[in-house]
């Protein structure tokens, strides 16, 4: 068993938790998840697990002794008349202590296990340049799964205790569910305590209608993770490891094959998450929305990889731009820069904090530091030059609001998202940077018109039914983006097209999914952040 | 305890007749999609996944007298057209590569459909070969539901897909053997040093082991156990393992590696891959040791002169040109 498409996940974990969460009596049965969610961590990670294990009692203990602190709070606010200020800010204050005991915990052991080989031979690599000969340090324990997930988890519920938007839970068992949760500890999505861990532990029965959407749902996930994201694997690798035999034609469609991949193996991989976790009556957050029909790159970020990117908005990006030094320096950028550009300058500080950290969120190497700059340049930009442009438009009179200048806007955020892919996709940040370079320098469709480009793992029946699915996948984004929800829609249709549409989506996965010996699978990508 | 009403108990009913008919419909979908699936012919044009150990099913039936199953160690070690030329009895590497024992006993049921063999050669390297459940739960599966193997020939559908009924006409020129004069040397030194230490099967290559040996006595072949020669894979632990378990299982096992049934193998210009596999040099020799062995012990027939095996003279006519 190593990921939600294994036999033994789908054959045997799943359905065994189902009926042992059936069996169960309702109080017992978030206990039935935890056990079903630390076998399937045992089995990915093996002894690694004590590492979620020490997150869990950690953030426990932190989260109960935050609760204690605002009882005794209580407790004395009552007692006296005067003074509560003080009380509420001595509080406050050995609340952040132990929140910071909990992050930086966490944090450590994030750093230790994930960035400390990057770090140790980039410090390494910089002080021989200097003449001094430093060996590098490399944790050879391994990384446990969706440790990058989990960590923020644990954080964002410290936090809100901290900030009181929830109550420390007393149980730590409800606080290992949350946490390890087997749906979403692979690829998230990254949850708050307050959007899940109720309905993780209320134990509710599993019900016909959930049992049929989140069936639904998983196979659709399949569809896009079997069928296109593993029939694109061959194309995108062989030009990915060997770009330099390639035309800068071929390098931009092995960009855009890219991005297709990705959003299909990790969109896919969340529609198996939400469709599981419906089963049980939990919905864990959306993580995607329609992020290709985007205008500007700021608004793909708030559709593509949702729990994320709020994440950093709530944990990192307001508490920056909110402080105090934050603040002084605004009001004074507002007086020299005008009232645009002094606090858009001010927050650029919180905005490239927030880039730095999500690029080395993703992965402990150059290519991702250089895919949060290229973002923070890209937003920062799009804020920085939006007055010209609104200027430019006016005196063109283009229509903002118009069909054909949104278009443009699509498609220019397209161009984006493909040279940002790319950038990530690389081995390197060098190879980033020279393939970004061939594809604008050596662009040709010579690859196209000589039939080459069918030479590269994928013939044109696999981009055939590519294009199939892609179609598909529009047309219920498009559904979507006008409020429609077409999973619900064929819920309630009667039982002939209800069980139809499952067995043919099944039949479609069984045919024409990219498994057997001509394909490889691709590994699940976002599991490895 | 509330009891759930009339109506819910007859739409979970409904659900559940719901699900066991979508189950069947695929079910059935599943096994029509199979038959027209499933490649019309046994060779690569026709969508057969590895053609050569496929060959066997276009022998004629009844015609081949031994059978050697296995990995890649069995079609780099035994060439049965070798065979042919110095004692005249015929038989076929049904092997491929990175081969494990479910796929393995798959093709010797497959292969014993229209052939009686009188004895199976059971290579050893491969028992060692670990595998999951879930690979023997799939081989089990393909096999009944072919489709889930050949789901890709959709795109090299045609109407005689439709109409023909699946055949097998091709055969190896070669009979499954892989002929190669790589040389590469190996380090013997050490190769089957002496030790008590036992290593052990695992429970399913045991099973499977055991299911090939019963299969073998059913279809009324002798079932042999051999372990041909590689530095790379084979060791004494390994050796004593399969002792215990031949003891176990009343099965004859013999070790090319070890005296007295060692074959005398040039660990300088024998190997292609250092030690992993025989090259052809290596391979005429341990052909030429089993033929003799298998001719004595189970007298097998000598066909050469018999009209009906010509074709077998015909294709050492061209092996010969190719090892000359």
């Amino acid at each position: 068993m190593n990921s939600y498409f294994s036999l033994a996940f789908n054959l045997i974990l799943l359905p065994c938790t189902i009926i042992v969460y059936c069996l169960a009596p309702r109080k017992a049965r978030f206990a039935v998840l935890l056990a079903a969610s630390y076998v399937f961590f045992w089995c990915l990670s093996g002894a690694l697990i004590v590492f979620i294990l020490i997150s869990t009692a950690t953030v426990y203990a932190c989260g109960r002794q935050m609760s204690s602190l605002l009882l005794r709070r209580d407790e004395l606010l009552a007692e006296v008349s005067s003074g509560k200020k003080q009380i509420k800010k001595d509080c406050k204050r050995r609340m952040r202590y132990v929140l910071i005991v909990g992050a930086v915990l966490n944090f450590a052991m994030l750093f230790t296990l994930k960035y400390l080989g990057f770090f140790s031979a980039s410090a390494s690599s910089l002080l021989a340049f200097f003449g001094f000969e430093v060996p590098e340090i490399t944790a050879t324990i391994g990384v446990p799964i969706g440790i990058s997930f989990y960590t923020l988890m644990a954080v964002s519920y410290l936090v809100d205790v901290y900030r009181e938007t929830v109550e420390a839970d007393s149980n730590i068992g409800h606080v290992a569910l949350f946490l390890a949760f087997f749906p979403q500890i692979m690829e998230g999505p990254i949850c708050r305590y307050g959007q899940t861990a109720k309905a993780l532990y209320a134990g509710d029965p599993v019900k016909l209608g959930n049992m049929y959407r989140g069936v639904l749902r998983i196979l659709y996930g399949m569809a896009k993770k079997i069928v296109v994201a593993d029939r694109l694997n061959a194309f995108v690798d062989n030009v990915f490891t060997d770009y330099s035999s390639f035309d800068g034609g071929i390098i931009a469609l092995a960009a855009v094959l890219y991005t297709i991949e990705l959003y299909c193996d990790f969109s896919g991989t969340m529609d198996i998450a939400v469709g599981i976790a419906r089963i049980f009556n939990v919905n864990l957050p959306e993580n995607f929305r329609q992020p290709f029909f985007s205008r500007t790159s700021s608004e793909f970020w708030m559709r593509w990889h949702i729990t994320l990117g709020t994440w950093f908005k709530d944990y990192v990006y307001y508490p920056i731009s909110l402080s105090k030094p934050c603040k002084t320096l605004t009001s004074k950028a507002r007086k020299r820069f005008g009232n645009r550009y002094g606090p858009l300058l001010v927050s650029s500080i919180a905005l490239f904090v927030v880039w730095f950290f999500n690029g080395l969120w993703h992965g402990a190497g150059s290519q991702y530091l250089l895919f949060g700059m290229y973002y923070f340049v890209m937003i920062f930009l799009g804020g920085l030059i939006e007055p010209l442009a609104s200027a430019i438009a006016e005196e063109l009179h283009i229509n903002r609001g118009g069909m054909p200048y949104r278009v443009f806007q699509n498609l220019r955020t397209l161009f984006v998202i493909f040279a940002g892919e790319m950038l990530f996709r690389a081995t390197s940040a060098a190879d980033g940077l020279t393939m970004l370079g061939t594809a604008i320098s050596d662009f040709t469709i010579e690859s196209f018109s000589q039939g080459t480009v069918f030479m590269i793992g994928v013939d044109p029946y696999d981009f055939a039914i590519v294009v199939l699915v892609l179609l598909a996948m529009l047309v219920i984004g498009v559904i979507k983006e006008r409020g429609g929800d077409p999973c619900e829609s064929i819920a309630q249709q009667n039982d002939v097209v209800k069980w139809g549409v499952l067995v043919f989506i099944a039949l479609f996965i069984i045919v024409f999914g990219a498994y057997g010996p001509n394909y490889t699978p691709v590994e699940p990508m976002y599991a490895q952040f | 305890m509330i009891r759930p009403s009339e109506e819910t108990i007859k739409r979970a009913l409904r659900a559940l007749l719901g699900a066991v008919l979508a189950g069947l419909a695929i079910l059935l979908l599943l096994f029509v999609l199979s038959m027209l699936f499933i490649p019309k012919n046994n060779t690569a044009r026709d969508g057969i996944i590895d053609q050569k150990a496929n060959g066997i099913l276009g022998e004629p039936g009844n015609t081949i007298d031994v059978l050697f199953v296995g990995d890649s160690e069995v079609l780099s070690a035994f060439s049965p057209l070798e065979i042919w030329g110095e004692y005249g009895f015929t038989s076929y590497d049904c092997a491929m590569k990175g081969h494990r024992m479910p796929d393995r006993y798959s093709l010797l049921l497959q292969a014993t459909e229209n052939q009686k063999p009188k004895v199976v050669v059971i290579e050893t390297h491969d028992c060692y070969s670990p595998f999951t459940p879930g690979m023997a739960f799939i081989r089990s599966v393909q096999d009944a539901l072919p489709v889930l193997e050949y789901h890709d020939r959709w795109k090299s559908l045609t109407f005689a897909d439709v109409t023909e009924e699946p055949d097998a006409t091709w055969t190896d020129d070669l009979k499954g053997f892989y002929l190669n004069t790589d040389v590469e040397p190996a380090n013997d030194e050490g190769h089957m040093a002496p030790t008590d230490e036992v290593e052990k099967l695992a429970i399913m290559n045991r099973w499977y082991l055991k299911m090939m040996i019963d299969h073998c006595r059913k279809i009324g072949a002798e079932p042999v156990l051999v372990s041909s020669p590689s530095t790379y894979n084979w060791n004494t632990a390994r050796h004593n393992g399969i002792v215990e378990f031949a003891k176990g299982a009343n099965v004859e096992y013999i070790d090319l590696n070890v005296e007295p049934t060692k074959v005398d193998i040039d660990w300088e210009t024998d190997t292609r891959d250092g030690g992993d596999h025989l090259n052809l040099y290596g391979a005429v020799k341990v052909s030429d040791w089993i033929g003799k062995y298998l001719c004595e012990t189970y007298g097998l027939p000598d066909h050469r002169e018999d009209p009906k095996y010509q074709a077998w003279n015909v294709a050492l006519e061209r092996y010969e040109e190719l090892t000359d």
